[in-house]
């Protein structure tokens, strides 16, 4: 669910820094004990087989703090990182706030802009329509503001989540970020653009496949799933709850690499002759082994599903789940703000 | 043929050093922190992801803390193992020279 205005309203960037400042306070004393065990947790002087046990669970534990000690490191600069672009965020806010109440303007919680004026009295419908323009223009520029606003909470919010290290969270691990800037992007975007670069990543992604492109249903947001590949990847159904989330070019990949699954499958098993190509040669330049496609032969055939009675777990850990997660968190993870620009330009054409 | 060779007050220092260490760690996951940093930023999904990172560190940080005071622990008991067979053997070679 996207950042409201509401919401980024009331965010702070102090306490992001005091968060920063403590978690380095953190890291000097670990850094303290880590120094003092490595130095001083088996004494030179002793010698025989039994050192070379105690060395060994020394230098397990020092690894353990050295990992420790980095993904804390990380997350230090991602906090002082977003301090910065919150306090961008503050600026922001007092000055569209300011302006919006000095030209007799509101903004709500959810973004929009209203004229709350007394409307004058014009002498002519000359002077009326020029008042009524500047006015449009003039909310417009609030709410272009506001847009920015939310593109810079985006860009903080990715770059916190960007600074989680791996083996903790574990959305983070299965499903990825997607890079501050493309966050931003995405959040400053109209639902249509978001529409135009999910149509072209399908049409490109498709053409990758060398399928015919899928057509794509919009489900409301209460339909639950974020996404899904029907009749044999002939049909993506995505969740229109998750159209302001660059969560959704992860869930995109995602499904259109079950389309890809499915052509796998349908080239190894496709009758041929002998002098004609093998339709699976191109799953094999871009990696798909004929292995991997009778493994998820195998699981389509015992698809789990927990609509179906199966757990989550058994839905979650399918060869068919786990190949398309990876594919998803990498597109998600790889989407540059260039690459968002062109798809977002060729799917405008 | 190895050889063994153990300064038993090296032995005794390096578990104190071991289990200052973990003494140092402890308390360090830096959950607090990330809390307060969620704090600021309502409606962000980084704020689920900072509780559930905070609570992991914490987990972690105290794991280590045990095994480091484990390893001190068992340092000094290898230490009070080696002082123990140098004394019963001290004590053999005393009785050996007449003097037990």
């Amino acid at each position: 669910m996207a950042i409201t205005y509401g919401d980024a309203k009331r965010w702070q960037s102090e306490p992001l820094g005091t968060a920063g400042d403590s978690l380095k306070k953190d890291l000097d004393a670990l850094e303290g004990a880590r120094d003092q065990l490595e130095t001083q947790g088996v004494p030179e002087s002793w010698t025989g087989v039994a050192v070379m046990f105690a060395l060994a669970r020394r230098t397990l534990l020092v690894k353990q703090l050295d990992r420790h000690i980095d993904g804390k490191r990380q997350m230090q600069r991602a906090l002082y990182d977003a301090e910065t672009i919150v306090a961008d965020l503050e600026r922001l806010v007092t000055e569209v706030e300011g302006e919006a109440r000095a030209k007799e303007f509101s903004i709500s919680t959810d973004g929009t802009v209203s004229d709350v004026s007394d409307p004058p009295t014009f002498p002519n419908r000359y002077e009326a329509d020029e008042w009524s323009r500047i006015r449009q223009q003039t909310a417009q520029a609030l709410a272009d503001d506001v847009s920015t606003i939310l593109g810079r909470a985006a860009a903080a919010d990715a770059t916190i989540a960007g600074g989680v290290p791996p083996g903790h969270v574990p959305f983070v691990d299965d499903y990825g970020v997607a890079d501050p800037e493309v966050a931003e992007q995405w959040a400053t975007m109209t639902d249509d653009e978001r529409r135009a670069v999910v149509e072209e990543m399908i049409e490109e992604q498709a053409a990758e496949a060398g399928i015919p492109t899928p057509t794509i249903t919009w489900e409301p947001e209460t339909w639950g799933p974020w996404g899904e590949a029907r009749g044999g990847g002939s049909e993506i159904a995505l969740n229109e709850g998750i159209l302001d989330d660059p969560f959704i070019l992860n869930t995109v990949a995602h499904e259109m690499r079950h389309a890809r699954q499915f052509e796998a499958i349908d080239d190894q098993d496709a009758w041929r002759w002998p002098w004609q190509d093998d339709p699976f040669d191109m799953h094999e330049e871009d990696g798909i082994t004929e292995e991997q496609a009778e493994e998820w032969d195998e699981n389509f055939d015992d698809y789990k599903s927990t609509s179906n009675g199966d757990t989550y777990e058994e839905y979650f850990e399918q060869p068919v789940e786990v190949d398309a997660r990876r594919t998803g968190k990498q597109e998600l993870e790889d989407m540059t703000e260039e690459e968002l620009e062109r798809l977002l330009e060729e799917g405008q054409r | 043929m190895s050889q063994l060779q153990v300064d038993f007050t090296a032995l005794h220092d390096a578990a104190n050093a071991a289990q200052g260490a973990a003494a140092d760690a402890k308390g360090h996951g830096s959950a607090d922190a990330l809390t307060w940093a969620g704090g600021s930023i309502p409606g962000a999904s980084s704020v689920d992801h900072l509780r559930e990172l905070g609570t992991s560190w914490d987990d972690e940080v105290a794991a280590w803390v045990t095994a480091t005071n484990d390893f001190g622990a068992d340092l000094a008991a290898a230490g009070e193992d080696y002082r123990s067979v140098d004394q019963t053997t001290g004590g053999l070679f005393g009785g050996l020279l007449g003097g037990g």
